[in-house]
C-alpha cells in the first residue's frame, strides 16, 4: 500500500451535510417527511430511491425545503477544519476542497474547486447559486480580491454531452479573449481520467490513434443519454484551443492535466485488482458493477446486471513536480501546471523541451533541464529556426506493470485546422521506433486471462529519450504531450470474473494498458506561417 | 304482589354501578385518544423550526399554514399506530434501535487521567514500525563498473557522492520510511534487502526493481512506541470508541436481564 502524499476531499457543496443532519435523529431536519426515505437505504432499491427523491428536490427548485443553513454552513466549517487539522506541511498535504455540480439536462459539468491555504468562504458556490460554470469562475475572481486562492478543476468532459469544450459560451455566445482569460484564470488544470471514464480522446475524433479506445464511457451523468463526442475530449480541445489561437489570438483550452477518482465511497479503489466501485452498495459487489453474470438472467434475457458500471474504469491519480510537499509549493505546481495524470498506477513522467539540453548521461537531468529548458504545462518560444528537442522519461510503479513505450502526441496548425499525430519515442526491450511507421513493434507483453499473470522479463522499469519532431515546422503553432503505455493487464472487470470462476463479460475488453499523460507543452512560432529554414 | 326490591342490596347493582363510575371517570381524567392539542409547545417548535430554515420567524399566514400541516402529520401519525404499522416493519425497527443506541453510547467526554490511563493500557497498539534514513547512488543494470568505481571515489572524498551515478526520479535521499514504503517505492527485493545494511557506510550493490544501488543507512528507528503526547489524539478517538462500545454492551446487559429468553423446541 502506498502513502498518499496529498489529498483533496471534495464532497458536493448541494446540499452539504443535509442528509448527514436528516439520519441524525437529534436534529430538527431529521424530522423532514422524506428524512428516512433519504438516508435509510441499505438496498439498491431503497438507494435508487433516495437518489432519485434527491433530485425531484435538488432539480424542481425545491431544494429549500431541505437546505437547513445552519447544518450546511456547519458541515463546510466541519470540512475547512479537517483539511486545516490533518495538513501536516512536509508530511501531508490536504487541501480545503468541494465539488461543483452543476450538471443541466444530465451534461456534466461538475468541477472540483481547491483552496490554496487554510482560508475559505464561508459557504461554497453551489449549483444552486448558479448552473454556469462563468458564475463560478466570477465567484471565484471576487474571493480572490478577498485574498482567498482556489481553481476549478473540471471533471468527465466525456459526460458533458459536447458542454465542457463547446465553442460557444454558456449563453452560446461566441467565445472571446476575456472569456478565455476568465477560464484560465480559474481553470488550469483537467482531470483527463477517472472512474466515469477517460476523457483523453474517442475513436471517432482520433481515428488514427490505435489505443484512443481506453475506457470510454459514453453517457451523460447518472443518465442513460448519450454524450456527444464533440466538445467532449481533451485532445480535440487543445487541438481547437491553438486553432483559435492561430487564427482568433486567445485559446481558452491550455489546460494541464490531472487524475482523480471521483469516488463516492469516501475511499480509492484505483488498483485493477481490487476494485470495488465508486457509489457503494450501487456497485460495491462484482455482480452489482455487471462484470459477473447475475445468479438468474434478467426477465428479458440478459446475463449481466442492467447497469453502466461495467464502463466505468479504476481510474485515477493525479501527479504534481514540486519543491516541498506542502500547500504553497504542491499549489503553485497546479498553477504552472506542472502536473500528469494516471490511470492508477504511480508511473512517473517528466517532460522537458529546449534547444540545448542536458545529455541523459548526466545525473543532475533535471536540474539542468530545468534550466535549459521548460517542463510541462509550460510554453516553447521559436528561437530562429532551431529544432527543440524534447526530454521524456518515465518510471514504472514498482507494484504496477513494466512500461511498454513512451509517445508523443503533437497537435499542429495546418490551414487553419489543427490536427493531430503521434510518434513512439521510446520502446522497451531493446526494441527501436521504425521511423516509417513511428511505432515500436510490438513487445509480445500478453495477459493469462486465467490468473491475471502478466509475462515476465517483458517491458522497462524506466525508459528515457531525447526525442526531435521529424516533422517540426518553425512557422507552425503546436502542442505537445507525453503519453506513457504499461504492458497490458487485466482490466478489473476480469479480475472479477476470475475470482468468481467465470469467463470475463465478453462484450467488454479483458485487458487494458495503464497509462499516464503529461501536461502539454505549447509552442508559439516567431512568425506563424514562416516555415522558411 | 309487588315486592319493594332494593337495589342496593344486590352486588349485582354494585357491580355495575362502581362500574359505569369508573368508567366515567377514565374517560373524562385519561386524555382522549381523537384530541390533538395544539398548544404553544407546538405552535413555537414548528415556529423556531421555520426560522432555522429560512432565517425569519414565519408571519400569522404561514404559522397557520405550518399548524394545518402539522395537524394533519399528527392524525396520520396516530392513525398509523393504531393501525399498528410500526409492528413487522424492518425500518421503523431498525430505526428505533438506533435512537436507542445513540442514547446508550452517550458517554462523558474523557478527562487527561483517564486517556493517559487507557494509553498505558494499550501502549502495544501504538507501537510504529521501524522506520529507516537512508541515501542512494542509482546505476542501472549494466552500471556494475560504474558502481565499483563510485565506491572508490566515495572513499577518497565523501562528499562527493551528489555527483556519482546516474540520472533517476529517485530521490537522493529519504527520510523516516517504513520498509512498507521502501517496498512501494523501491520493490521489494530493495525492501528485503536494506535491514541488513549496516548502517553508517555505503554499501551496496542493493538491488532494485529499477537497477542497482549504493546505499548508506543514517538513522534505524526502532520499532517503538511513541509517548503519550505524540498519539494523543488518537489515544483519545480510541478511548472514545471503546467506552462507547462498552457502554452499549452494559446497557443490553441490564435490558436483557429483564427478559426470559424462550426457545421452544
Amino acid at each position: 500500500m502506498n502513502r498518499w502524499t496529498f489529498t483533496a476531499f471534495s464532497d458536493h457543496a448541494a446540499l452539504l451535510g443535509i442528509l448527514r443532519a436528516m439520519a441524525d435523529p437529534s436534529t430538527e431536519i431529521s424530522k423532514h417527511p422524506d428524512a428516512r426515505k433519504l438516508t435509510d437505504t441499505p438496498t439498491n432499491q431503497a438507494r435508487r430511491g433516495a437518489f432519485r427523491t434527491l433530485l425531484s428536490y435538488a432539480s424542481g427548485g425545491r431544494y429549500t425545503e431541505l437546505l437547513d443553513m445552519n447544518e450546511f454552513r456547519s458541515a463546510w466549517q466541519d470540512i475547512v477544519d479537517a483539511a486545516n487539522r490533518h495538513n501536516d506541511p512536509g508530511n501531508f498535504t490536504a487541501f480545503i476542497a468541494y465539488e461543483y455540480t452543476s450538471a443541466p439536462d444530465s451534461q456534466n459539468l461538475h468541477r472540483n474547486v481547491i483552496f490554496r491555504d487554510d482560508r475559505a468562504p464561508d459557504v461554497p458556490f453551489s449549483r444552486f447559486d448558479s448552473s454556469n460554470p462563468e458564475d463560478l469562475w466570477r465567484w471565484m475572481d471576487n474571493l480572490r480580491g478577498r485574498g482567498i486562492e482556489s481553481l476549478a478543476i473540471p471533471h468527465n468532459s466525456n459526460g458533458s454531452n459536447g458542454q465542457m469544450f463547446r465553442l460557444t459560451d454558456f449563453d452560446s455566445d461566441p467565445l472571446d479573449g476575456a472569456y478565455a482569460d476568465l477560464r484560465m484564470r480559474n481553470e488550469p488544470l483537467v482531470e483527463i481520467t477517472q472512474v466515469k471514464g477517460t476523457s483523453d480522446t474517442h475513436p471517432l475524433v482520433s481515428p488514427n490513434d490505435e489505443w484512443a479506445d481506453f475506457e470510454v464511457y459514453p453517457y451523460r451523468i447518472a443518465s442513460w443519454l448519450e454524450s456527444d463526442i464533440k466538445g467532449s475530449y481533451v485532445r480535440e480541445a487543445y487541438l481547437n484551443g491553438i486553432a483559435m489561437a492561430k487564427n482568433q489570438g486567445f485559446n481558452p483550452f491550455r489546460f494541464g492535466v490531472v487524475g482523480s477518482s471521483d469516488t463516492h465511497n469516501a475511499s480509492y479503489a484505483g488498483d485493477e485488482a481490487g476494485f470495488y466501485g465508486k457509489v457503494g452498495v450501487m456497485d460495491g459487489a462484482a455482480v452489482r458493477r455487471g462484470s459477473v453474470p447475475l445468479d438468474q438472467p434478467r426477465e428479458d434475457g440478459g446475463k449481466y446486471a442492467n447497469v453502466y458500471y461495467h464502463l466505468w474504469g479504476a481510474s485515477g491519480l493525479a501527479g504534481v513536480w514540486a519543491e516541498a510537499n506542502t500547500r504553497d509549493a504542491i499549489y503553485e505546481a497546479f498553477r504552472r501546471k506542472e502536473t500528469f495524470a494516471t490511470t492508477g498506477p504511480r508511473i512517473k513522467v517528466r517532460f522537458f523541451a529546449g534547444y540545448d539540453l542536458p545529455s541523459l548521461d548526466d545525473k543532475a537531468l533535471a536540474e539542468k533541464a530545468y534550466e535549459k529548458g521548460v517542463a510541462m504545462g509550460a510554453d516553447l518560444v521559436a528561437d530562429s529556426h532551431e529544432v527543440p528537442q524534447f526530454i521524456v522519461w518515465a518510471t514504472r510503479d514498482a507494484r504496477g506493470a513494466p512500461l511498454q513505450r513512451l509517445q508523443v502526441i503533437k497537435g499542429f496548425v495546418e490551414n487553419d485546422r489543427a490536427t493531430e499525430k503521434i510518434y513512439d519515442v521510446a520502446c522497451s526491450d531493446g526494441l527501436a521506433v521504425n521511423p516509417g511507421t513511428r511505432r515500436c513493434p510490438d513487445n509480445g507483453a500478453s495477459v493469462n486471462l486465467k490468473d491475471c499473470s502478466i509475462t515476465p522479463d517483458a517491458g522497462a522499469a524506466e525508459l528515457k529519450t531525447v526525442w526531435q519532431d521529424p516533422d517540426f515546422d518553425p512557422g507552425q503553432r503546436a502542442f505537445y504531450y507525453v503519453r506513457v503505455l504499461e504492458n497490458p493487464t487485466c482490466r478489473w472487470s476480469t479480475w472479477d470474473a476470475v475470482r468468481a470462476g467465470v469467463k470475463p463479460r465478453p462484450d467488454i475488453p479483458a485487458t487494458i494498458q495503464e497509462r499516464a499523460w503529461s501536461s502539454p507543452i505549447w509552442f508559439t512560432p516567431a512568425v506563424e506561417g514562416d516555415s522558411s529554414h | 304482589m309487588i315486592a319493594a326490591i332494593n337495589p342496593l342490596r344486590y352486588p349485582l347493582f354494585w357491580f355495575v354501578a362502581i362500574g359505569g363510575a369508573l368508567f366515567l371517570a377514565d374517560a373524562t381524567l385519561s386524555d382522549r385518544p381523537d384530541e390533538v392539542i395544539v398548544d404553544e409547545t407546538v405552535r413555537s417548535r414548528l415556529a423556531n423550526l421555520w426560522q432555522r430554515q429560512t432565517g425569519r420567524p414565519p408571519s400569522e399566514e404561514q404559522l397557520a399554514s405550518l399548524v394545518d400541516s402539522w395537524i394533519r402529520e399528527e392524525v396520520f401519525y396516530r392513525e398509523a399506530l393504531r393501525l399498528q404499522l410500526d409492528k413487522d416493519d424492518t425500518i421503523i425497527r431498525r430505526r428505533l434501535i438506533q435512537k436507542l443506541t445513540f442514547i446508550a453510547e452517550d458517554v462523558a467526554k474523557p478527562n487527561e487521567a483517564q486517556l493517559s490511563a487507557f494509553y498505558r493500557k494499550n501502549k502495544e497498539n501504538y507501537r510504529q514500525e521501524p522506520r529507516y534514513t537512508f541515501s542512494q547512488i542509482f546505476f542501472s543494470n549494466d552500471g556494475q563498473k560504474a558502481l565499483a568505481a563510485a565506491r572508490g571515489k566515495i572513499r577518497e572524498d565523501e562528499a562527493a557522492w551528489r555527483e556519482l551515478g546516474e540520472a533517476t526520479m529517485l530521490n537522493d535521499s529519504y527520510a523516516s520510511r517504513s520498509l512498507r514504503e521502501i517496498a512501494s517505492t523501491f520493490g521489494d527485493e530493495f525492501a528485503r534487502q536494506l535491514p541488513e545494511i549496516e548502517p553508517g557506510q555505503w554499501r551496496g550493490p542493493v538491488t532494485s526493481i529499477f537497477g542497482i544501488h549504493l546505499v548508506k543507512v543514517a538513522e534505524v528507528q526502532p520499532a517503538q512506541i511513541p509517548p503519550f503526547s505524540a498519539v494523543e489524539r488518537q489515544v483519545h478517538n480510541d478511548y472514545l470508541r471503546h467506552r462507547r462500545e462498552q457502554a452499549r454492551d452494559e446497557y443490553y446487559r441490564r435490558l436483557l436481564e429483564q427478559y426470559e429468553i424462550v426457545r421452544p423446541g
